[in-house]
Order: C-alpha cells, then sequence, then structure tokens
C-alpha cells in the first residue's frame, strides 16, 4: 500500500531530524512498510474494521477484543456496557452498526477471524 | 524479519520504555495535555494517523507514551515473569501453562497476572499508605513500617485463583479474557492478618461488607473512576488466613501482582485479593463498586441452558472457588515408550481441604487413587501424584479429579453460565505410549 510506504518515510525524516537511529534509517522504513502486517492487531480486513480498530484501541489492546467469540447481540451488549460502566463516548448509531457488524462477523461464537487473521 | 529490522524495533521500545513523553516528541512530536492525554494544539497527531495510515477518532483520550497497537504488535516481555502466556497486554493478563506450575510454592516469576486498570507509577514502599475506615471505631492511616510494628508478620502459602480461569471452554463462549487452566497459583505470602488490623480500628456492630480500594487506574484514564473496587462478607473478612502482604516467596511483590501492598483472600475468586490496596472500608451494606455488580463475578442463582439470557436480577455473587485440580506434570501431548508413568500436580478447593484425587486413564470409566499430601497450611493447595501403567502401547488422555472434605467433586462438562466464571471441570492430558 503506497500510503503506508509514506508514512514510513514520514517516521524516518522524524527520526533523522533528532539524530535517532542514525545509522540504518532504511531500516525502520522498511519497518513501519513491514507493519502492514500486524496492523490492526491481526484484525481481518473488512468493512468496519478501522472503526472498531480505533473506538476500542484507546482503552485497552484489541487483544482483549480480538479473544471473543461472542454472537452481534453479546456484542451490542458488550458495547452497552462499555458506554454504561467504563465511560466510553457513545457511538454514532451508524458507526456503532459498522462496528457490531464487522465484530459479530468475524469474532462470533465460530471464531472465523481465527483462519483470517493476518497473523 | 532481517535482524537490522528488529534491531530498529527494539530501539523503538526502548525510547518508550525509558522516556514515553520524549518518545511521543521525537517520533510523532507529539506534547500531550496536562493530564497526559491527548495531543496539546494537535501537535503530532497528523503524524501519528498517519503512521496509523487512518485518523484518531478519540485522540483526545489517548495516553501520553502510548506505542501505538499498530507499532506494538512485538511479543510482549513482563520483566520478572517467565514462560507465561499473554492474553493480552494492556491492561496486562497472562496466565501460567499447567507444566510450569509443578511447584509446590508457585514461583514470583510463574504466578499469573489480572490487571483490570493501569498500574500505579509511584509504588515506593516507604510512603506507601494504606487508610482503613467506614464503620469502625478508629479509622486509621497505615505505612508499611506500622502495619510490620503494629500487627504480627506472618507468612502463609495461599491459592489465588481468578473467577474466570477455564472461561475458553466455555460453549458459546463467555466475554472476557480467555482464560484456559493457568490463572491460578500458590505462593508464600507475608503479611500481616487483615483480621488483626480491623479488630485494631473496631469493627462496628452494623457492618455487613468490606469494600476494597486500590491505586490502578481505570483504562479511561479519568481519575475519579475505580477500575475495580470488590469487598467480601465481614465473616470471611475475618478469617485469619486473609493477609495484607507486602513480601511474596520472601521478596517483594511483583510490581504486576500488586506490589508494594495487596489483599490476599484466598479461596475466592482473585478479585476480591485487591492490589495496590490503599484503603479498607467497612459498610453497612453489600458493597456496591466497581466489578460487584451486573454479571461481574456473579453467576445465576439456578442451573441454566448453555447460551442462555438471564435477567440481571437472577444472577449473585460469586463466593468460594470450587474444587479443582491440576496435572502439572507431565506436560500433555507426552509421547514415551515406557508404560510406567508418575503423573502429579496440584488440588485445592477455595474454604475447604481437598480428601482426595482420583486419576482415570480411560475416558473415566474406572478410577484409581492418587497419593494426596496434607495442605501445608489451610488454603494452600495440595500435591498429589500417581503412577499409572499402561496395559498396552496406544493414545490415552490422563483425567484427574479432586473430591473435597464437603463431598464436593469436579464434574465432567462445564456448568454454563453467561460471563464464563467457576469452570472447575477435570484437567485432562495426553499420552501416546508407542
Ligand atoms: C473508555 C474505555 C473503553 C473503550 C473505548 C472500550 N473499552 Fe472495552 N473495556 C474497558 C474496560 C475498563 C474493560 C475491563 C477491562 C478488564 O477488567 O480487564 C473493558 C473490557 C472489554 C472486554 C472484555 C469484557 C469483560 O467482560 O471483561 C471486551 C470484549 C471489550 N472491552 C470490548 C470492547 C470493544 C469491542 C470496544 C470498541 C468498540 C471497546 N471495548 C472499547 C474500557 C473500554
Amino acid at each position: 500500500m503506497s500510503a503506508r510506504k509514506w508514512t514510513g518515510a514520514l517516521v524516518c525524516a522524524a527520526a533523522l531530524a533528532w539524530g535517532w537511529l542514525a545509522a540504518t534509517p532504511a531500516g525502520f522504513t522498511q519497518s513501519a512498510v513491514a507493519s502492514d502486517e500486524t496492523d490492526f492487531q491481526g484484525m481481518p480486513p473488512g468493512k468496519g474494521r478501522e472503526e472498531t480498530f480505533y473506538a476500542c484501541v484507546v482503552c485497552h489492546s484489541m487483544r482483549l477484543v480480538t479473544q471473543q467469540g461472542l454472537s452481534r447481540d453479546r456484542w451490542d451488549e458488550a458495547i452497552d456496557w462499555m458506554v454504561e460502566e467504563q465511560d466510553m463516548p457513545e457511538l454514532e448509531p451508524a458507526d456503532r452498526a459498522l462496528i457490531v457488524d464487522y465484530l459479530a462477523e468475524f469474532y462470533g461464537p465460530d471464531r472465523k477471524a481465527d483462519t483470517q487473521s493476518t497473523q | 524479519m532481517p535482524r537490522d529490522i528488529e534491531k530498529q524495533e527494539a530501539d523503538l521500545f526502548e525510547l518508550y520504555a525509558d522516556d514515553p513523553d520524549r518518545a511521543d516528541e521525537v517520533v510523532f512530536g507529539r506534547v500531550p495535555h496536562d493530564d497526559r492525554r491527548g495531543f496539546l494544539r494537535g501537535a503530532g497527531l497528523a503524524s501519528m494517523g498517519a503512521l496509523l495510515g487512518a485518523a484518531i477518532p478519540f485522540h483526545r483520550n489517548m495516553p501520553a507514551g502510548f506505542i501505538p497497537e499498530a507499532l506494538a504488535a512485538e511479543p510482549v516481555k513482563i520483566e520478572g515473569k517467565d514462560g507465561l502466556t499473554i492474553l493480552n497486554d494492556r491492561p496486562v493478563n497472562a496466565e501460567t501453562p499447567p507444566h510450569l506450575l509443578d511447584d509446590a510454592v508457585t514461583p514470583t516469576a510463574r504466578h499469573f497476572i489480572r490487571n483490570n486498570g493501569i498500574p500505579p507509577e509511584d509504588t515506593d514502599p516507604k510512603t506507601w499508605k494504606l487508610k482503613i475506615d467506614g464503620l469502625v471505631n478508629s479509622p486509621m492511616d497505615l505505612t508499611i513500617d506500622d502495619l510490620k510494628q503494629k500487627f504480627e508478620v506472618v507468612t502463609h502459602r495461599l491459592t489465588i485463583e481468578c473467577g474466570g480461569n477455564g472461561r475458553s471452554f466455555f460453549d458459546p463462549p463467555a466475554r472476557g479474557n480467555q482464560w484456559t487452566l493457568g490463572a491460578v497459583g500458590c505462593s508464600e505470602w507475608t503479611g500481616v492478618r487483615l483480621a488483626d488490623v480491623l479488630k485494631a480500628a473496631g469493627v462496628k456492630d452494623n457492618v455487613v461488607y468490606t469494600a476494597h480500594v486500590g491505586a490502578d487506574e481505570h483504562l479511561s484514564g479519568n481519575p475519579d473512576k475505580l477500575p475495580i473496587s470488590r469487598g467480601v462478607p465481614i465473616a470471611k473478612a475475618m478469617n485469619p488466613y486473609n493477609l495484607i502482604a507486602f513480601g511474596m516467596n520472601g521478596g517483594a511483590l511483583h510490581p504486576m501482582n500488586g506490589a508494594p501492598l495487596r489483599l490476599v483472600v484466598p479461596g475466592w475468586p482473585g478479585s476480591c485479593s485487591q492490589k495496590w490496596l490503599t484503603r479498607v472500608w467497612l459498610r453497612d451494606t453489600v458493597h456496591d463498586g466497581p466489578k460487584m455488580t451486573g454479571s461481574s463475578y456473579r453467576v445465576p442463582k439456578y442451573p441454566v441452558a448453555p447460551g442462555q439470557k438471564v435477567p440481571k436480577k437472577d444472577f449473585e455473587i460469586i463466593e468460594a472457588m470450587p474444587v479443582k485440580s491440576l496435572i502439572t506434570s507431565p506436560k500433555t501431548g507426552l509421547k514415551t515408550s515406557d508404560r510406567t508413568l508418575t503423573v502429579r500436580g496440584h488440588a485445592w478447593s477455595g474454604d475447604n481441604a481437598v480428601s482426595s484425587v482420583d486419576v482415570s486413564i480411560d475416558f473415566g470409566a474406572t478410577w484409581m487413587k492418587a497419593d494426596l499430601a496434607k495442605p501445608h497450611n489451610p488454603y494452600a493447595w495440595q500435591q498429589w501424584s500417581a503412577e499409572i501403567k499402561f496395559p498396552m502401547n496406544g493414545y490415552y488422555e490422563v483425567w484427574v479429579r479432586a473430591t473435597d472434605d464437603a463431598g464436593q467433586s469436579q464434574p465432567f462438562a462445564i456448568a454454563w453460565n453467561p460471563k464464563g466464571y467457576l469452570n472447575n471441570s477435570m484437567h485432562r492430558i495426553s499420552v501416546t505410549v508407542a
């Protein structure tokens, strides 16, 4: 993905500017690009992946999410619990639907993501 | 991954470990708000977002010195811990594979970790303060030195098991950390008796429940919110084996196990054993702190079908943990040519002692008695062992089943409940004799 290459260069520039990692900046560029594979902590690509990632990762690692295998209803309850008990900001209804759909699709009781994850 | 790239990634982690705020600034040009969250004047937000390949909708909440997950996908190592399986790195939750729990006294490096929030940064034992208040005659503020001077210091082996240990075997799956077998341990804890401290403060007649408070921070970063605050009925609190502990296996507590001060309330869900303990207050009502209510650490009052929806009002608080056992040697998957095999492990049961342990190699059709040691002290798990003779070559499962002095024994199947607690079904390992 070309966007990622560009961001790799960006980190590299920041590092160089501070004289940090002066030895092999190219190595770091590649590693940022290599993060393609580890991005989203192994969450499989799909509609709603980014919304889900950014809605959840502010508080905890996605590993707390990707361990689960819950039906759509149970995911909906989980998000209620996050909002009512854990101070999660209320999601826009459209985002919420996208997120619950994504979670139910890949992290349902059959744990489909286990066979599709990018890790 | 070529080695030089690995090296560069390590540098990033070192930088974050040494000085997270500077790392933020260096890598992303980020300066957080005064509360150490968000991005002051948007500095660094664009570059971090760009690096991640997307905008960060909740950037105002993003803690300072926080490695974005996209970059933090490296395997996590926890200093002072060895061989643990990490279920989650933020908050840290890690369990010990059964074969690494073979010691009678669980080494500090092998004791599981169950964190609900962000551990405190300042854990200096010299300045740590514990408050005892609520319905007591004389509230107290105590340092750790005060505890050591005013009260008898005792050491016990005490079993702590997470209420959700074994959750991963639930079908349909239950929400929470997917513990397998190893969210349990029995270390040697040193401290003063909770009962002695409460007696010194003077427990009023109308006390019903304790409420425990720790110094860990809620994951949302809201300083007014506790990640977890649980308690126990006053009768359980006065049990002489509950400790306010400052020592673990002859050394200090591990930072992830609550250093410098924690409760150890053995035999009940680990969550009763508040870590980073700062306050015990006594109440005239069942405590209603976070993770006391709703379906947290609660099970339905009646048996339910797997997957059944249970109304909130039908849940009750978990008290003692059920009878259970573990095979710690050999490791499952053993291939051997020897038809004789010694198997061993531990057995424990909430507030009770274990009175017998049996093993089976024929899927539970017949059982043989294992040798069982008495507990080193009440609430210490007990060691058992058995010598097995396999009649012929082939594939076997070794099953273990403990029975306690109240006549309770372990089931084969899981008594399913919505939040995945109290799985004390039998531990099994596989052995191939060829
Ligand atoms: C404002 C903070 C916050 C946000 C945002 C947040 N969570 Fe959580 N979440 C928590 C806390 C606190 C816990 C409890 C952690 C613990 O005790 O280990 C938790 C636990 C969980 C658990 C385990 C549930 C359990 O019963 O232990 C799941 C699953 C989960 N979160 C899913 C999500 C998903 C999915 C999102 C994004 C849509 C999300 N969370 C966003 C705070 C948050």
